[in-house]
């Protein structure tokens, strides 16, 4: 029987930093957060690469936090466990929606250095990995060449069929419309997302997104397709399973079916595990635990997204 | 007969003083905006209240910008001018929608004081007014507070029948629940809001709201309401007269429907004058220049929101 791999991502990654900031607790993994993700690679091997916003988003107030506020008081620790704890790229801030579909190669460029400036000077180099899931997916070929220009490896991507925007909003989400039209480049088109999501059915792809079906089927392979354009190589990172999407129950059945895949994808997002978000997901802890106990058990081995590139 | 007023304002001001305090021009009328109102001033009389953002949004991308960096170099000119141009609180920035729906009192005060500080600083005391029209119009209780405790005189409100939200994200334009639940207030609830821009009908309203249809009626006369609780007066401004709603041909239409009223309010919003907005109108000027000249010739006296609580005491105190 072949090897089996998976992976295992948490987007929107910033207000454990902050507490970290500004709790100063006696270890990194004294931080629940931290600490959580380190019991669950103490006990079932787990890798964590963690999706990182460069500040707080004033959505939640006027308490603003970036990275270049975190306290390099915890290096050595982040060092140490860089063998299963990296972070990369994601997006500025949580808001806007789709912060990089019409995205100019500058400001690309400008961000990454900035992210990967702060994680380099508070987590060391071996902390940055160069695989990305951009916020909300789309990038536009001109971001696609920043981040290529950048290091990075991999980029996940979209997947459908594209259909042009005839001018309605209505078809989109509100507000989403306004998204394409910022700044629009020619990529930018519609297509319709899979996801238990069903809200943002209607979606917006850029260049990062391929029109082949049968590119899904990667998804559950190590193999990818390389961008001759921008010599990115671009792979599904997640194909549907999003724990926070899930009840516990709803998880342990969906990723029981995955089970014989060569290669499995599983993504997460840092809010729901914070009481006083409003959607704030009290289950959170115990399907990291699961998730890693259940790949652990069925033999797979974790990975980081960008160790799939040959 | 009867004196007639009317107030005009802009909201999400912020480009202009980018364009200021970049370009370095002689002169603030030398700003392509600026100039513009200044135009509809010394030909027709109109006074601005601009509603200010601290400062620019990432949604247009990397390049910010914000108040603490506009010079104090222009001060003297926006001083001389500051009987018929004003500037206001509004919104930290463009984006989220309703920034203030469930927002604390002490993130109001400290946004409010950002802001009228750098007013202060660039443009002189006269130039900041304290007639409030809230980004998004809701507030919370506490938001309200802040702005009475900041010197605020009067705020717009939202009037209509409040409904408690039932828990279904669809019932609200896509991201606005998350909007109503953060950090949720009492107060915070659903109403049906009267505007050309469909997609936002379904909308959320906070403390500055008043449950009361009939006081509808008084949108187009000089009547406000005063709330004890807060001390700040509420009025429902604009009464769907918001200029990027109507192309000019519209708008004078819809202006003629208006030329008895005792009160006209007119909104716009600044992005839609910048050729390099998705949404730029063309008729941006002109359309100001409309509202000047048939105020002006219907006998109309231009005023800002705040010198309502001046002209005549509320109708009524309650919500």
């Amino acid at each position: 029987m072949g090897k089996k791999y998976y992976h295992f991502y948490t987007d929107d990654v910033i207000w454990a930093f902050r507490d970290v900031t500004r709790q100063m607790p006696n270890s990194l993994f004294d931080n629940p957060y931290f600490g959580m993700l380190k019991k669950a690679h103490d006990e079932y091997g787990l890798k964590s690469q963690l999706n990182v916003f460069y500040n707080t988003d004033y959505f939640y107030g006027l308490d603003e936090f970036s990275l270049a506020d975190m306290t390099d008081a915890y290096k050595e620790e982040f060092k140490a466990a860089s063998g299963w704890l990296k972070f990369a790229f994601h997006a500025k801030q949580e808001f806007p929606d789709y912060p990089h579909v019409n995205a100019s190669y500058e400001d690309t460029d400008k961000l990454f250095k900035m992210v990967k400036n702060e994680i380099c000077r508070f987590a060391g180099e071996e902390c940055m990995a160069y695989s990305v899931m951009p916020h909300w997916r789309p990038m536009s070929y001109n971001a696609c060449r920043a981040l290529a220009d950048n290091g990075v490896k991999i980029i996940t991507a979209s997947v459908g069929t594209r259909t042009e925007y005839k001018g309605d909003p209505s078809v989109l989400p509100y507000g989403h419309a306004a998204r394409l039209l910022q700044n629009r480049q020619p990529e930018t088109m519609l297509f319709t997302r899979d996801t238990r999501n069903t809200a943002i059915s209607s979606s917006i792809c850029s260049y990062n997104h391929v029109e082949d079906m049968d590119f899904l089927k990667l998804a559950k392979t190590m193999d990818y397709i390389t961008d001759e354009k921008t010599g990115l190589k671009f792979k599904e990172a997640c194909n549907g399973i999003c724990i926070n999407r899930f009840t516990l129950a709803e998880l342990k059945e969906a990723l029981s079916e995955r089970l014989e895949d060569e290669f499995v994808g599983l993504a997460n997002h840092e809010q729901y595990f914070y009481k006083d978000y409003y959607a704030y997901d009290p289950e959170y802890e115990q399907k990291v635990y699961l998730l890693a106990k259940m790949m652990f058990d069925a033999g797979f081995e974790c990975i980081f997204f960008e160790d799939v590139v040959k | 007969m009867e004196k007639k007023y009317y107030f005009y304002f802009i909201d999400d001001v912020i480009w202009a003083l980018r364009a200021l305090t970049r370009e370095k021009p002689k002169s603030i009328f030398d700003v392509p905006l600026f100039n513009v109102l200044k135009t509809a001033h010394d030909k027709y009389g109109v006074k601005t209240q601009l509603n200010l953002f601290y400062r620019t949004d990432y949604y247009y991308g990397m390049d910010e910008f914000t108040l603490s960096e506009v010079p104090d170099t222009y001060k003297e000119e926006f001083s001389a001018a500051s009987d018929w141009l004003k500037f206001s609180f509004h919104s930290k920035q463009e984006f989220p929608d309703y920034p203030h729906v469930n927002a604390t009192y002490e993130d109001t005060k400290k946004l409010f004081e950002m802001t009228v500080n750098e007013v202060r600083r660039f443009a002189g005391d006269n130039s900041f007014t304290y007639g409030i029209v809230p980004h998004w119009l809701p507030v919370s209780k506490e938001g309200c507070r802040a702005i009475h405790d900041c010197g605020g005189k009067i705020m717009s409100a939202t009037i209509g029948t409040r409904v408690p939200y039932s828990g279904d994200p669809a019932t609200l334009p896509y991201g606005h629940a998350q909007r109503l639940l953060n950090n949720r207030q009492p107060e915070t609830m659903l109403f049906t809001r009267d505007t050309k821009d469909l997609a936002i009908a379904k909308s959320i309203c906070g403390y500055n709201h008043i449950d009361d249809i009939t006081f509808d009626n008084n949108v187009r006369t000089l009547k406000y309401i005063k709330d004890p609780d807060t001390g700040m007066c509420f009025k429902r401004t604009c009464d769907g007269l918001v200029l990027n709603l109507f192309t000019n041909e519209e708008l004078k239409a819809e202006l003629a429907t208006r030329l008895d009223d005792q009160l006209v309010s007119v909104g716009n919003h600044e992005q839609y004058f910048y050729p390099d907005y998705f949404y730029y109108q063309p008729e941006y000027a002109e359309k100001i220049y409309t509202v000047g000249k048939m105020m002006s010739e219907s006998g109309h006296e231009p005023i800002f929101l705040e010198q309502l609580v001046e002209l005549q005491k509320p109708e009524r105190e309650g919500l």
